[in-house]
C-alpha cells in the first residue's frame, strides 16, 4: 500500500510529461489520491514494506510507523491544499508531482542510500520550482548548495555502510558506533540535512528561493521543510542518538536570531517571510535538538503551527506581490486575505487566541522545567524581533494610504487562506488536533527500540 | 591510496567553488566533488586482491575476499546518474542565467541586485 | 465572570459585522455592552473565584478582589464615556467598524486582566488587550502607523520580561496562582531570585504605564491615535500597567520579601529602584510636556508624569502613600479621559491638534471649555477637584517617610503641571479666535454629555471622596499595609494624613465663597470689550495700519502668543539628552545587525555558500572531536 504513495505521483508525473495539458488535472488527482491513501494507511501503522521481498537488513524497505504516518499525512494535506491553485502551479505540475513522490519516499524510506536518492530528487525538483518567474540565479545558487550538501550526505551514508555493512536505518540504529565515528557521521548528516532544514549558516539560498516566486515558498517552506525536519529527528535522535545534538542546539539558536534579525532588515515582503521561516526553523531545530520528550513533540507541534501559518502568509504574500507593485494599504481592497494574513502573523508571533501561543508557551515552560534558561530568553528576544517586523507589515498593508487601485481578488486564495486562519484559531482552543499527532510522532522518533522492532518483526504486507 | 585521490579531488572541487567567479566553473567544481565522492565510494568497497563482482565460470571459488563489494558499485551507478541529472539541470539553468543576466561571471552579472 | 468575558469577546466580533451594516448601531451596542459591564461589576461578589479553563494542565483562574473591582470600575467609567462619545464622534473616522470591534475586545480583555487570579491568565488577557488596542492606534494620523509599531514593541518588551519571570516562578513553585505565589515569595530564601522576578514582572507595568525608560511610546501613540481613543489609552489602558505595578509591589509582600535590603526610610532597595524610576518619570514627563506644541502629545507626557506619581505613591509601601497612589489612578484616569475627549471635540470641529493654530474657542465651544477647565484643575492637583486629594496624600507619605528629594520632585512636577495644562487652555480656548474657525460650533450633546458626566463625578469625588476611598481602604486591608489607621474618616468629613487632616467639604465651601466674591466683583466692574485681532480698527474690511516693533503687521496669526509659549523656560533644557534617540540607536543597532547577517550569509555568491559549508564542517569537527 505505502509504495503507492510514491508510485501514484510518479506515474502521474510521467503521464504529465507526455501530455503537458493534462498536468494540472493529473496533479490534482494524484494529490487527492495520495491524501486519501495516506489517510487509509492509519490501519497499517506500524508496518514495513520490503521492496522486492528483500527482507531487512538487505534491500530497501519502507517503514510506516507513527512518525512517518503523520508526516506523510501532513505533507500530502499540504500538497492537496496547493492543488486548489492551478494558477500557482502553472506549468510546474510535472515537477510538483515528482516532488510529491520524492517527499513521500524521503519520509517513508527505511534505507539510508534511498533517502539520499530521494533527497537529491527533492532538491532537483525544488531547484526547478525555484526557477519559476525567471529566478534562475537564485535557483542555481540553491543547486550548488544542495549539490554540496548531497555529496556530504552521501559520504555520511557510505561511512555508515563501511561501519555496519548495511544501509538499513534500523540496522544502523541497532549498531553501536564508536564515539568518533558517530560524531563524524552525524556531522556530515547535519550539514547534508542542514541545507534543507535551513540551519545557519547553510541557509543562504532561502532568501533568493523563497523570495523569488509564488510557488517555491508555498511548497518548499511547508512540505519540504516538514520532511527535512522529520528526517532531522529520525537521523539525529532515532538512528544516531547523541552525536552532535549540542552543536545542533547552538547552531539552531544562532539560526533563530540570525533569521529574525535579517528579516527585520528586509524591505521585501516575500523575503521578510523567507527570513522569518529561517528564524522559525531555528526554533524548531533548537527544541528538536534536546533529543528527548516532551521537547520532540513540542518541536513538531511548533513546526505544524508554523507551517500552517507560513502557508497562509506565503499564499497571500505571493498572490499580492505579483499582482501589485506597491502593496501599501492593499488589504483595504482584500479584506479576507488581509484578515487571514493578520491572523497567521499573530499566530506566528504567538499572541493568545492563536495556535502559535500554545506551542511557544509550552516550549518556554518545558525549557524552564528542564533548567534551560537560555532558550526561553532567546526565544522571547527572537519573538520580539519577529513581532516588530510582522506588525510593521500588518500596519503597512492595512493602514498605509492605498497607492494602487485594488482589483477583485481570487476566491480560491481567500477561501483557503481564511479557512486555514480559522483553523489556527481552532487549534488554540483544541491544541490536541496537532499536539496529539505531534506527540505520537515524537514517541516514535524517540523510541529507538520501537523503531528497530517494527523493522525486524513487522514484515507485514504490501 | 585511492582514498587520497578522492580527497585531492574533493579539495580541488572545493577550491574551485571558493575561488572561481565564473558560475560554469563552479558547476564543474561541483561535478568534481561528485566524482570525488564516487571514487570514495568505490574505494570503500574495494577488497585487496578482489575481482570484479561478476559470476563467471572462470571464477575458481566463492572464497571470502575474492570479490570486491558489489553494493558500493551499484550505489555509484545511481550516484552518477543523479550527478548527471544535477549537472544537466545546472547547465540548463546557467543558459537561462546567461540569457537573463548577460554574463556568467559573478562580478559582471547584470540585474542581480540584492 | 468567565462566561461574561468570553461572550463579550465573541460579541466584539459580532459587532464588527453589525457595524459593517451600520456603525451607529454597532457603537450603540458597544455602549450598551459597556453599561452592562458597569452594572455587572457591582453585582459581583468580592472574593468569588471561577475557573476559566485549563491550559498546560494549569487552571486559569479568575478571582474578583477589591483591587479588581476598583480598577475595573475606573476602567469602565472611562471606556463607557468614550463609547457614548464615539456614537457621534465616529462619523469623522475612517474605520468605524474595526474601531467598535477592537474597543469592545479591549474592554473585555482589560477586565480579564483585572480579574485574573494567576500570572498566566493575566498574560493572556494582557496580550489580547495590547493587540486590540494596538490595532486601533494606526487608524489615527499618518504618524500613527509608526506609533502602533513602537507601542507594540515597547509593550512586548515589558510583556516578555513578565512572561519570562512568570515561568521562572512556575518552574520554582509549580504554580501560577497569584495568592500562592505571594506566599511562596514571602518564604523564599533566595534573594537574587526574588529581586530578578520582581523587576522582570514590574517591567510589564513599567512599559505599559509609561514609566521611564520605556515611556517614549506614550508621546507618539497617545499623540497620534484616533482622538477619542487617546482618552482610553491614557485614561484606562495605562492603568493596566499601574495594576501590575501594584500587584508586584503591594500584593506581593515586598516588605517581607526584601527584608534586609532596606535602603532608606524602611523601603527595600528594589522598591526604591521603582520609586526612583517613578520620580524620573515625573521629571521627564513634566519637562517634556511643557515644551510640546501638539496638545495631545502634551497630555501624553503628562500621563508619563502622572504614571510616575502613581508608582511613587504605591512604591512607598506606606498606608497613606499607597492609598494616594491608588486614588491617583482614579483621578488621572478621569482627568486624562476628559481632556482627551475635550481635545477630540476640538479636533472634531477644527481638524487640527496644533495649539498655535487655535485660540478663542471658549466662545464657540463653552461646554468643552468648562470640561477641560475642570479636568486640568484636577490634573494639576488644585482643590476642590479630586486630583488634589491624591497628590496631597502622596506628599503626606513622602514627608512622613522623610524622602525629601522625591517630595521635592513631586512638588516640582505639580508646579510644572500648572505650566503645561495652562498652555492648551490659553492657546486653544482663550485668546483670539482665528478667522477660519468663525463658524465652529459646540459639539452635539451625545459628545459633551459623557465629558460633563465625568467632570461631575470627578468634582463630587473632590468634595466627598469617601465613596471612592472605601474600596481603596478595603484594598489596603487586603494587602495588609500598615499602619492600619483609618485614613478616610467619613463621619468626621476628614481625610486623615500625618501632618494634619483634610476636610474636603470645608475647603469646597471656602472655594464656593471665593468664587461667589469673584463673580460679584466681575459683575460690579465694567465689562471688557471684545476686539478684533487687529484692533484698533473700526469695522470689518477697513484698512488696517498697525505699527509695532518697527514694522507693520498684516498677518496677526504669526503673532499668536502661544507659539513658543514657555521659550524662556524651555531654553534652560533645550539641549537635553533625548531618551528617544537612545532607543532609536538601539533599533538602528538591531537593524544594522540584520544587514550584517543579510550581507554576510544570505546575499553572496555560491562561493561564499561553499565557504560557510566548509567552515561549519570544520568548526563542528573541531568542537566535537
Amino acid at each position: 500500500m505505502m509504495t503507492l504513495a510514491i508510485a501514484i505521483p510518479l506515474i502521474a508525473a510521467f503521464l504529465a510529461a507526455i501530455r503537458k495539458s493534462w498536468g494540472y488535472i493529473l496533479y490534482a488527482i494524484a494529490a487527492i489520491l495520495n491524501f486519501i491513501l495516506s489517510l487509509s494507511l492509519i490501519g497499517a501503522v506500524p508496518s514495513i514494506h520490503a521492496l522486492g521481498g528483500w527482507k531487512p537488513p538487505f534491500g530497501i524497505n519502507l517503514v510506516l510507523d507513527n512518525a512517518s504516518f503523520y508526516a506523510i499525512l501532513f505533507i500530502n494535506a499540504i500538497f492537496l491544499i496547493v492543488a486548489v491553485f492551478p494558477d500557482i502551479i502553472g506549468k510546474y505540475a510535472t515537477v510538483m508531482l515528482v516532488l510529491m513522490a520524492a517527499v513521500n519516499g524521503f519520509v517513508l524510506t527505511g534505507d539510508l542510500f534511498n533517502s539520499f536518492v530521494f533527497m537529491e530528487i527533492i532538491s532537483a525538483a525544488a531547484v526547478i520550482i525555484a526557477s519559476k518567474r525567471e529566478n534562475y540565479y537564485s535557483a542555481f545558487k540553491y543547486l550548488i548548495f544542495a549539490g554540496i550538501a548531497g555529496s556530504l550526505y552521501l559520504i555520511a551514508v557510505i561511512f555508515v555502510y563501511t561501519q555496519t555493512g548495511s544501509l538499513n536505518m534500523a540496522q544502523a540504529a541497532y549498531f553501536s558506533f564508536s564515539q568518533k565515528s558517530l560524531v563524524a557521521i552525524t556531522t556530515l548528516f547535519l550539514i547534508g540535512l542542514g541545507v534543507e532544514a535551513k540551519l545557519f549558516p547553510l541557509n543562504g539560498w532561502v532568501m533568493g528561493v523563497y523570495g523569488g516566486n509564488d510557488l517555491a515558498p508555498v511548497i518548499l517552506s511547508t512540505a519540504v521543510t516538514f520532511s527535512a525536519m522529520y528526517m532531522m529527528g529520525r537521523l539525529m535522535i532515532t538512528i544516531f542518538g547523541g552525536g552532535v545534538l549540542q552543536v545542533l542546539y547552538v547552531l539552531a539558536l544562532i539560526t533563530m536570531l540570525a533569521g529574525e534579525l535579517a528579516a527585520l532588515y528586509q524591505k521585501n515582503l516575500l523575503k521578510t517571510l523567507a527570513y522569518s521561516s529561517i528564524g522559525q526553523a531555528g526554533l524548531v531545530l533548537a527544541v528538536l535538538s534536546k533529543g528527548k520528550e516532551p521537547f520532540t513533540s513540542l518541536a513538531y507541534f511548533q513546526l505544524m503551527n508554523e507551517v500552517t501559518a507560513k502557508l497562509v502568509l506565503f499564499l497571500v504574500a505571493g498572490y499580492l506581490v505579483y499582482k501589485y507593485t506597491n502593496l501599501n494599504g492593499i488589504f483595504k481592497s482584500h479584506k479576507v486575505l488581509g484578515t487571514a494574513f493578520s491572523i497567521a502573523s499573530f499566530s506566528l508571533v504567538g499572541f493568545p487566541l492563536f495556535a502559535g501561543f500554545q506551542s511557544k508557551l509550552r516550549i518556554i515552560m518545558e525549557a524552564f522545567k528542564g533548567g534551560d534558561y537560555l532558550l526561553p530568553a532567546l526565544l522571547l528576544l527572537a519573538t520580539l524581533i519577529e513581532l516588530t517586523y510582522l506588525i510593521r507589515w500588518n500596519v503597512r498593508l492595512w493602514f498605509e494610504d492605498q497607492v494602487e487601485e485594488g482589483e477583485k481578488g481570487s476566491w480560491r486564495h481567500g477561501f483557503v487562506a481564511i479557512a486555514l486562519a480559522i483553523f489556527l484559531v481552532v487549534i488554540f482552543f483544541f491544541p490536541n488536533i496537532y499536539l496529539a499527532p505531534a506527540s505520537k510522532m515524537a514517541d516514535a522518533i524517540t523510541s529507538v527500540s520501537g523503531y528497530i522492532n517494527i523493522v525486524t518483526s513487522g514484515l507485514g504486507g504490501m | 591510496m585511492v582514498y587520497w585521490i578522492s580527497i585531492i579531488l574533493m579539495g580541488i572541487g572545493i577550491y574551485g567553488l571558493l575561488t572561481q567567479k565564473n558560475l560554469f566553473k563552479q558547476l564543474i567544481s561541483l561535478a568534481i566533488i561528485d566524482t570525488a565522492v564516487n571514487v570514495f565510494i568505490i574505494a570503500a568497497g574495494y577488497v585487496e586482491g578482489g575481482k570484479a563482482p561478476i559470476y563467471t565460470k572462470a571464477l575458481p571459488s566463492f572464497l571470502k575476499g575474492a570479490f570486491v563489494d558489489p553494493l558500493p558499485q551499484a550505489l555509484v551507478l545511481t550516484a552518477i546518474v543523479i550527478g548527471v541529472g544535477v549537472l544537466a539541470l545546472g547547465a540548463a539553468l546557467l543558459v537561462r542565467v546567461k540569457e537573463k543576466h548577460k554574463n556568467l561571471d559573478v562580478e559582471n552579472m547584470k540585474g542581480v541586485g540584492e | 465572570m468567565a462566561i461574561t468575558l468570553i461572550s463579550i469577546l465573541a460579541l466584539s466580533v459580532a459587532v464588527y459585522f453589525i457595524s459593517k451594516l451600520s456603525w451607529k448601531v454597532g457603537a450603540v451596542i458597544n455602549a450598551l455592552a459597556g453599561a452592562y459591564l458597569m452594572i455587572y461589576l457591582f453585582t459581583l461578589k468580592v472574593g468569588s473565584s471561577e475557573v476559566l479553563g485549563t491550559l498546560f494542565g494549569e487552571k486559569l483562574l479568575l478571582t474578583y478582589t477589591n483591587a479588581s473591582f476598583y480598577f475595573s470600575f475606573v476602567s469602565m467609567l472611562v471606556i463607557l464615556a468614550v463609547m457614548v462619545f464615539a456614537i457621534k464622534w465616529l462619523d469623522s473616522q475612517k474605520y468605524p467598524s474595526a474601531f467598535n470591534m477592537f474597543l469592545l475586545m479591549m474592554t473585555a480583555a482589560s477586565l480579564g486582566v483585572f480579574f485574573a487570579g494567576d500570572l498566566l491568565t493575566l498574560y493572556i488577557f494582557w496580550e489580547i488587550a495590547v493587540l486590540s488596542s494596538m490595532l486601533i492606534v494606526p487608524m489615527g494620523k499618518k504618524e500613527a502607523r509608526r506609533a502602533a509599531i513602537i507601542y507594540a514593541v515597547m509593550s512586548a518588551t515589558g510583556t516578555y520580561m513578565y512572561l519570562y519571570a512568570s515561568f521562572m516562578i512556575y518552574s520554582r513553585y509549580g504554580n501560577f496562582n497569584l495568592a500562592e505565589v505571594a506566599k511562596d515569595l514571602a518564604n523564599d530564601p533566595s534573594m537574587p531570585f526574588k529581586v530578578t522576578v520582581y523587576l522582570l514582572l514590574a517591567a510589564a507595568g513599567i512599559a505599559k504605564s509609561g514609566i521611564f525608560p520605556l515611556h517614549t511610546w506614550l508621546r507618539i501613540a497617545h499623540g497620534n491615535a484616533p482622538d477619542a481613543f487617546s482618552a482610553v489609552l491614557s485614561g484606562q489602558l495605562v492603568k493596566l500597567g499601574s495594576y501590575v505595578l501594584m500587584l508586584v509591589t503591594a500584593f506581593f509582600p515586598t516588605l517581607k520579601m526584601f527584608q534586609g535590603l532596606e535602603l532608606y526610610s524602611k523601603i527595600p532597595s528594589p522598591n526604591y529602584f521603582l520609586l526612583a524610576l517613578g520620580a524620573t518619570s515625573i521629571i521627564v514627563g513634566t519637562l517634556m510636556a511643557i515644551k510640546q506644541d501638539d496638545m495631545k502629545m502634551l497630555i501624553a507626557f503628562s500621563s508619563v508624569a502622572n504614571g510616575g506619581y502613581i508608582l511613587v505613591g504605591i512604591a512607598t509601601m506606606d498606608a497613606i502613600g499607597f492609598e494616594g497612589g491608588i486614588l491617583h489612578v482614579f483621578n488621572h484616569a478621569l482627568a486624562a479621559a476628559i481632556i482627551f475627549m475635550a481635545f477630540a471635540s476640538v479636533v472634531y470641529r477644527t481638524h487640527t491638534t496644533k495649539i498655535s493654530e487655535m485660540g478663542g474657542l471658549i466662545h464657540k465651544m463653552p461646554i468643552t471649555f468648562i470640561s477641560y477647565l475642570f479636568a486640568i484643575i484636577s490634573l494639576a492637583g488644585i482643590p476642590p477637584m479630586s486630583g488634589f486629594i491624591s497628590k496631597w496624600m502622596i506628599y503626606q507619605a513622602l514627608v512622613r517617610k522623610g524622602m525629601f528629594v522625591t517630595a521635592f520632585i513631586a512638588f516640582f512636577g505639580s508646579i510644572g503641571s500648572f505650566l503645561y495644562v495652562f498652555r492648551p487652555l490659553a492657546g486653544v480656548f482663550l485668546g483670539q479666535l482665528p478667522k477660519k474657525y468663525k463658524d465652529v460650533k459646540e459639539v452635539p450633546a451625545i459628545m459633551w454629555i459623557p465629558m460633563v458626566t465625568l467632570v461631575a463625578i470627578s468634582f463630587i469625588m473632590g468634595v466627598w471622596p469617601f465613596p471612592i476611598l472605601k474600596p481603596i481602604e478595603a484594598m489596603r486591608a487586603d494587602f495588609a499595609i500598615s499602619p492600619s489607621v483609618k485614613i478616610a474618616d467619613a463621619s468626621n468629613w476628614l481625610v486623615r494624613g500625618v501632618t494634619g487632616s483634610w476636610n474636603p467639604v470645608i475647603v469646597f465651601n471656602l472655594f464656593i465663597i471665593g468664587f461667589a466674591i469673584a463673580y460679584l466683583l466681575y459683575t460690579l466692574f465694567p465689562k471688557p470689550k471684545k476686539v478684533d485681532l487687529l484692533a484698533p480698527h473700526k469695522e470689518e474690511g477697513a484698512p488696517i495700519n498697525i505699527y509695532t516693533g518697527g514694522e507693520y503687521i498684516y498677518t496677526p496669526d504669526l503673532y499668536q502668543y502661544n507659539t513658543k509659549m514657555y521659550a524662556g523656560f524651555e531654553r534652560m533644557y533645550e539641549k537635553h539628552p533625548s531618551w528617544e534617540k537612545v532607543l532609536d540607536m538601539l533599533c538602528k543597532f538591531f537593524h544594522d545587525l540584520g544587514q550584517l547577517v543579510h550581507g554576510w550569509f544570505f546575499r553572496p555568491s555560491p562561493s561564499a555558500y561553499a565557504f560557510w559549508t566548509v567552515m561549519t564542517l570544520l568548526i563542528v569537527f573541531w568542537v566535537r572531536w
